[in-house]
């Protein structure tokens, strides 16, 4: 008898249907919230952060998933505000800036104390700082403290130049005083590439000073021989600078930190910065406990030797199973510190994560967590989807040295003929941008700019209707090809071919990723449809692409993001600074820098907002960059889960996090979160934070007030 | 025996030392490398990293070092986790996709090898049929749609069981049943197909003709031939068992070694993959070995030299 | 109850047939023979001849799909072998009728020892204990001439030449001391010298333990000096069936005539071609409708291939099928 293979396939058949019948739910919400929703009884919260943390170290690790584990372990001189990001005194109470602004004195607490109870002093944020931009400790987020004196020739490794029993200075520099009046002229700032030294003269000083911070600025240049040599060749100016020279090694004692007592950290700026004290909420600059890690070197983060500095320290780590933190009574604010214990566990599979999440055993996701294909149906859950602006965009570079591209009317052609509205809508998470910063994130900047803008496209003479078109004028970008030389067929709709485009010549690069290839098609289908010229696409693994794009190996575009490093439009327009930025385009220019270098300079907030803004337009004119959108939050927490806000970076200081237990009180309509209502618990922990500052500075303009009236 | 075994064992660390080469060679071929981060390093950081961890030297140098290490069994620090060593890590993870494995690997035996012999006694029954296309499914459906069907039934839907993390057996039972479908179907239809054959053989037609009971007939005459094809699947069922573990561990976030190794080589931490390439390339030929030994044990017609 | 006439064996009308994907194959059609207490039957014919297929149908070893015995009696001293349960079959197995095959190296369990497959016999139907079996297997390999048992009880089959395995056959399969022994083609594997030895030894043992055997073969040259009396089989019937002697003296069967004929001759000149019968063994799936051997036969008229042929008596114990049977028993002899 023939074995019958057709019972075997309906069997098969059968079980198959089976299957899908389990699958197939319906897409429609029929519960208010998503899964379980059970708080846990124990004070103790769960979330998902990341993937495994790399080190406790805080001045090392550069990642998000750590970073927001890192918020509760180690305190700085200030911490984030949980809505806007902004900096609140932390370790800190109150602070003030020189005139000038580029020397900002902070006034310590004096309760501060590390979890085994040794006191926090000046001295260790001296150096903690000294250590995070150390050589040997070659952190990669060393350049955030670049703004401080001498910060990056000591992370180089450079040394001062001495001739003739004298140091070398900067042209023209001043010393630096803490309440110094006059604006000095910016001396040439150092470059870290060996092939690009400054050029300078002996001028007259205060010898016994030598290069302290306070004295006028030493020139270096770099420490080691050979790649000075190497530098020299090129540089006839250096070339003799250096001659017959005795080198003095940069080192610790000359970063721009001082602690002039216990409780007060100073610290001098390579020239003035107005973010500053914004970039002192990162991590990097967190306070670490100086005996631990001379004492046990690298293994200082290991569970059984570390020491830390924040509202919680480690109570045990299970690398990728989980790590707990628990409460640190020593801590100076443990009496406003809620929940006992956070439960961190390293996933990063989207789905996963989001069955975790509604099998209840976590109460939180990190950004990002919602695959764009569930999108619709977990936006109907309105009480736990969070769905904000970011401080992240994304965009494409051109290498806008190589042709096709080199042509700026090209560029702008690209850039004009992808509709944003339309991509808006595709990706769901996202919201269309034009410009270079994310928008909703800097309301402050944005007010500015919008006047600036008015004022420039006037000058440049664009109508504001041109200008608001930019999301998408497909009509525009055909006469941009024209303009460029092509043969362009209209079509309908304000389309058009153009046929003589070598788009063979081109190709639109991105890291391999569900997301970047969903937005590549989409932007190929545009140019396509708009233009008539097909390109084709390419990715790579993450690593593999960051090389390649880098060192604009690509020619075309290439899928771009940038998350801000700190709550200012500096650290996106910076991308853009120096010959040697990050940009990925090839592109910079002397304007551009001077005017950032100008706006940097300026004290008034709102006349640095215009410098940045007429920096920022002139970038965008030259489109070495086609905007695209500003990224959204996109996670979600439990209800019961309280002062967790999407703010644009995800940055949960956990001192403010809660569980509440009573069903009345949980969060509902959390679109509205950050404007709509507030939690009055968490406005009022944050008003006393606040207070210390705030009080400060009213007295301080009391005391400028009644010494004007009393002249 | 004797003799064979030691050879077997001899040629083991000289491939193992190959197979790190050869991944060695990958990974400084491949571009990309454990500190790059979305913007670039300013080249003097960059420069700080690299003589931090050696790399300033030349590519000989650092194979050398790295070769010579290696033998003393000491794969250096991960570059990517702070403060653990490599030989830490291997030791810490690895337990977990042991368990996974083997669990799977025994379940799939229990019902493979269950499912095969009924349905070779009762050729073309209902049971025959049923199981033979259950195994067809368990061939093709992959594991990483079986196991997120399992933990949407039983975890979203039910809340029977956590849907992923280590914890007690109530976490161990959808990875192990998702990790073992497919072997299980293969052992299915090798038990079957070995048990068909073997019980057509003339010593089985002799064992019957003895008076002996049907299940002894099964038990103690067909078996030891029968699951052969079983025992030879073995070998290269644990290697592709180990990749098989790296889907589910993603899946269901358990931290065993088939997880921290696609980490590894996504964040180029070369220490890290090195030690893990040279863990597993010898467990894989001693695991070959330990099978081929036991073919001897089976059938006494194979004798080693 | 028992009406066995004195016979331990009587096999009435037989038919065994097999579904296979080319149709009804009719291996065994309507086969009966008696064997008395003590006595020896050969079944002689070429491959597809059923012979096998008759025997294992006594023992009820037939597959039950694809085969069935269709129709016919079996009585196994007096006993319905076809009415018994499966259990009571298999006591019989092994114990009372016992078989051995072909070949010996396919035969045994090539992943068990020697001693497990000869001790579990008597393990099962004498209840020996352990030892017991282990010593009477010992004793069983004594009596089958294998040099130094204790030595080379616990080998495996591979490790035993072709010759010794037969031995290890038929000391399995008189282990316990059967009524009646199946022998189906016990030494078409071996070659001529151990034939010889495997056929002596045969002898011997019948003699001493008085058991019934039935011998199958292909070679006429093995029933010679071993048979009482012979039935010749084709395309599953039984074309002829004589004593002995009578058969090689004076058959009464063209085939029969055919297969002895073949049987190589030493006083043969030399030069001279071998005798073979011209054709090949019919397809048992397709008969014709008249004598099978017809288009082989050297003798054969119209009528052979139009009509079946009857079963002649030619005496008391000699049967043939042939519409010519009785002049070609008169025309044999002296040949």
């Amino acid at each position: 008898m023939k074995r019958n293979y057709t019972v075997e396939a309906r069997a098969g058949v059968l079980i198959v249907l089976l299957t899908f019948l389990i699958t197939s739910c319906s897409t429609q919400a029929t519960t208010q919230y998503w899964g379980q929703i059970d708080p846990p009884q124990d004070n103790k919260m769960r979330y998902i952060t990341g993937s495994e943390p790399e080190s406790l170290d805080p001045s090392y690790v550069t990642g998000q998933p750590e970073a927001r584990i890192l918020i509760g372990l180690y305190d700085r001189l200030v911490e984030y505000h949980p809505k806007t990001m902004s900096p609140i005194p932390a370790l800190a109470t109150h602070w003030e800036a020189n005139e000038k602004g580029d020397v900002y004195t902070f006034h310590l607490r004096e309760n501060g104390k590390f979890s085994n109870g040794d006191p926090i002093k000046a001295q260790d944020f001296v150096w903690s700082f000294q250590r995070a931009l150390s050589p040997e400790l070659a952190s990669r987020y060393g350049f955030l403290g670049y703004d401080i004196k001498y910060a990056e020739a000591y992370n180089a490794g450079k040394a001062f130049v001495k001739k003739d029993g004298k140091f070398v200075r900067v042209k023209g520099a001043e010393g630096t005083e803490p309440d110094q009046e006059n604006a000095t002229e910016e001396g040439d700032n150092e470059e870290q590439t060996a092939d690009s030294e400054t050029t300078a003269q002996a001028a007259p000083s205060n010898e016994e000073e030598g290069c302290t911070f306070t004295a006028p600025e030493c020139v270096t240049v770099a420490g080691d021989e050979e790649s000075r040599n190497e530098a020299a060749a090129e540089d006839e100016e250096l070339k003799a600078l250096i001659e017959g020279a005795e080198f003095v090694p940069v080192e610790a004692k000359h970063l721009g930190v001082e602690a002039p007592d216990d409780f007060t950290v100073r610290v001098t700026l390579k020239q003035s910065a107005p973010y500053f004290v914004g970039l002192l909420t990162h991590q990097f600059f967190a306070v670490v406990h100086r005996p631990t890690i001379e004492e046990h070197g690298k293994d200082w983060i290991k569970p059984e030797n570390i020491v830390t500095s924040g509202s919680y320290k480690l109570k045990e780590w299970k690398p990728y199973d989980s790590m707990t933190i628990e409460k640190d009574p020593n801590n100076w604010d443990a009496a406003n510190v809620k929940l006992d214990e956070i439960t961190f566990y390293p996933m990063d599979e989207q789905p996963t994560m989001m069955n975790i999440y509604k099998a209840g055993r976590v109460d939180a996701l990190y950004n990002h967590t919602v695959p764009a294909a569930w999108n619709e149906y977990i936006r109907q859950f309105k009480d736990e989807y969070l769905l904000h602006p970011e401080m992240s965009i994304e965009y494409y570079t051109f290498s806008v040295k190589k042709p096709p591209v080199d042509k700026v009317e090209v560029r702008r052609a690209f850039s004009l003929a992808i509709d944003r509205e339309a991509l808006e809508k595709f990706r769901k998470t996202v919201k269309k941008l034009g410009n270079f910063t994310p928008e909703g994130i800097f309301p402050d900047y944005e007010k500015v700019r919008t006047r600036v803008f008015q004022e420039l496209l006037k000058k440049e003479g664009i109508s504001e209707e041109t200008w608001g078109k930019r999301y998408f004028d497909p009509q525009r970008a055909c006469d941009l090809m024209k303009e460029a030389g092509y043969t362009v067929q209209p079509t309908d709709g304000g389309k058009c071919k153009v046929t003589d485009f070598p788009a063979d010549q081109m190709t639109i690069s991105y890291n391999t990723a569900e997301s970047n290839k969903a937005v590549a098609e989409f932007v190929q289908a545009q140019w396509r449809q708009n233009l008539g010229i097909t390109v084709q696409l390419k990715n790579m693994e993450w690593k593999t692409y960051l090389d390649y794009r880098s060192k604009v190996e690509y020619t075309g575009a290439a899928r771009a993001g940038w998350v801000g490093d700190y709550m200012d439009p500096f650290t996106f327009l910076s991308q853009f600074y120096t010959q040697q930025n990050d940009s990925s385009t090839g592109w910079w220019k002397e304007e551009f820098d001077a005017l950032l270098e100008k706006a940097n300079n300026t004290a008034d907030p709102e006349k640095r907002f215009e410098l940045l803004a007429e920096a920022e337009f002139m970038m965008l004119q030259e489109q070495p960059i086609a905007p695209l959108a500003t990224q959204g939050t996109s996670w979600m927490k439990k209800p019961y889960v309280k002062g967790m806000y999407p703010n644009p970076g995800t940055m949960h200081p956990w001192k403010f996090v809660y569980i509440e237990e009573d069903r009345n009180k949980w969060d509902a309509n959390v679109d509205g979160i950050m404007t709509d209502y507030t939690d009055p618990a968490v406005e009022a922990q944050v008003e006393a934070l606040t207070k210390t500052q705030t009080d400060f500075e009213a007295s301080r303009k009391q005391n400028e007030e009644s010494a004007k009236a009393g002249e | 025996m004797l003799k064979f075994i030691l050879k077997r064992l001899l040629i083991i660390v000289p491939m193992a030392l190959l197979v790190v080469t050869v991944t060695w060679v990958l990974i400084r071929v491949a571009p990309g490398n454990f500190y790059s981060t979305e913007r670039s390093l300013p080249p003097a950081i960059e420069e700080n990293i690299k003589k931090k961890y050696g790399l300033d030297q030349p590519w000989y140098i650092q194979y050398g070092t790295m070769m010579g290490n290696i033998l003393r069994l000491d794969f250096g620090d991960s570059l990517k986790y702070q403060g653990q060593s490599v030989n830490e890590i291997i030791a810490r993870h690895f337990p977990y996709s042991a368990i996974l494995g083997l669990l799977a690997y025994l379940l799939a035996l229990g019902i493979g090898l269950f499912a095969g012999i009924v349905a070779a006694l009762k050729q073309n029954s209902a049971f025959d049929y049923g199981s033979m296309a259950a195994a067809m499914l368990g061939l093709s459906v992959p594991n990483f749609v079986l196991g997120p069907l399992l933990v949407l039934l039983f975890s979203l839907y039910l809340y029977w069981l956590p849907p992923a993390r280590w914890g007690g057996p109530l976490y161990l039972i959808m990875p192990v049943v998702t990790l073992a479908a497919i072997y299980a179907a293969y052992i299915a239809r090798l038990t079957r197909a070995g048990m068909l054959e073997v019980m057509r053989s003339d010593y089985i037609r002799t064992a019957r003709a003895k008076g002996l009971k049907e299940s002894k007939v099964l038990l103690k005459h067909a078996l030891r031939g029968g699951i052969i094809p079983v025992v030879s699947f073995t070998g290269p069922a644990l290697a592709s068992l180990l990749a098989g573990t790296v889907v589910v561990e993603k899946v269901f976030a358990i931290p065993g070694l088939g997880n921290i190794f696609i980490q590894s080589v996504l964040n180029r931490d070369e220490p890290l993959i090195l030690g893990i390439v040279a863990f597993l390339s010898i467990l894989i030929m001693v695991a070959n070995l330990i099978v081929d030994i036991s073919y001897g044990f089976l059938d006494p017609r194979i004798r080693y030299e | 109850m028992s009406e066995n006439n004195g016979n331990l064996l009587t096999v009435n009308d037989l038919r065994t047939y097999f579904q296979t994907e080319d149709g009804v194959v009719k291996a065994v059609d309507g086969i009966s023979f008696e064997l008395k207490k003590g006595e020896t039957l050969g079944i002689v014919g070429e491959s597809g001849s059923g012979k096998s297929v008759s025997n294992l149908s006594v023992m009820r070893l037939i597959p039950e799909p694809p085969g069935k015995i269709v129709s016919g009696d079996i009585l196994f001293d007096g006993i319905d072998v076809r009415r018994l349960s499966d259990e009571e079959v298999r006591n019989i197995r092994g114990k009372r009728i016992a078989m051995i095959f072909q070949d010996p190296m396919t035969s045994l369990n090539p992943f068990l020892k020697i001693s497990t497959q000869l001790m579990e016999v008597t393990q099962i139907h004498l209840g020996h204990s352990r030892e017991q079996a282990y010593d009477h297997a010992l004793e069983m390999l004594r009596k089958v001439n294998i040099p130094a048992p204790e030595k080379r009880i616990d080998g495996y089959p591979h490790e035993f030449s072709g010759g010794m395995r037969q031995r290890v056959m038929i000391a399995m399969a008189l282990s316990c001391e059967p009524e009646l022994l199946i022998a189906d083609e016990p030494t078409t594997a071996l070659d001529v010298t151990i034939q010889a030895q495997i056929l002596e030894l045969i002898k011997g043992l019948r003699t001493e333990l008085g058991t019934s055997v039935i011998l199958i073969t292909h070679d006429l040259g093995v029933v010679a000096g071993m048979t009482d009396k012979i039935i010749v089989m084709y395309a599953g019937k039984i074309f002829e069936s004589a004593p002995t002697k009578e058969l090689f003296a004076k058959p009464a069967n063209p085939y029969t005539k055919g297969l002895l004929k073949s049987v190589p001759d030493p006083a043969h000149e030399h030069g001279e071609p071998l005798y073979q019968i011209p054709g090949l063994p019919p397809d048992v799936a397709n008969l014709p409708p008249g004598c099978p051997f017809a288009e082989r036969c050297d003798r054969a008229e119209e009528i052979c291939e139009r009509e079946f042929p009857p079963f002649v008596q030619i005496n008391e114990n000699h049967h043939s099928l042939c519409h010519f049977a009785k002049e070609v028993h008169a025309s044999s002899g002296g040949e």
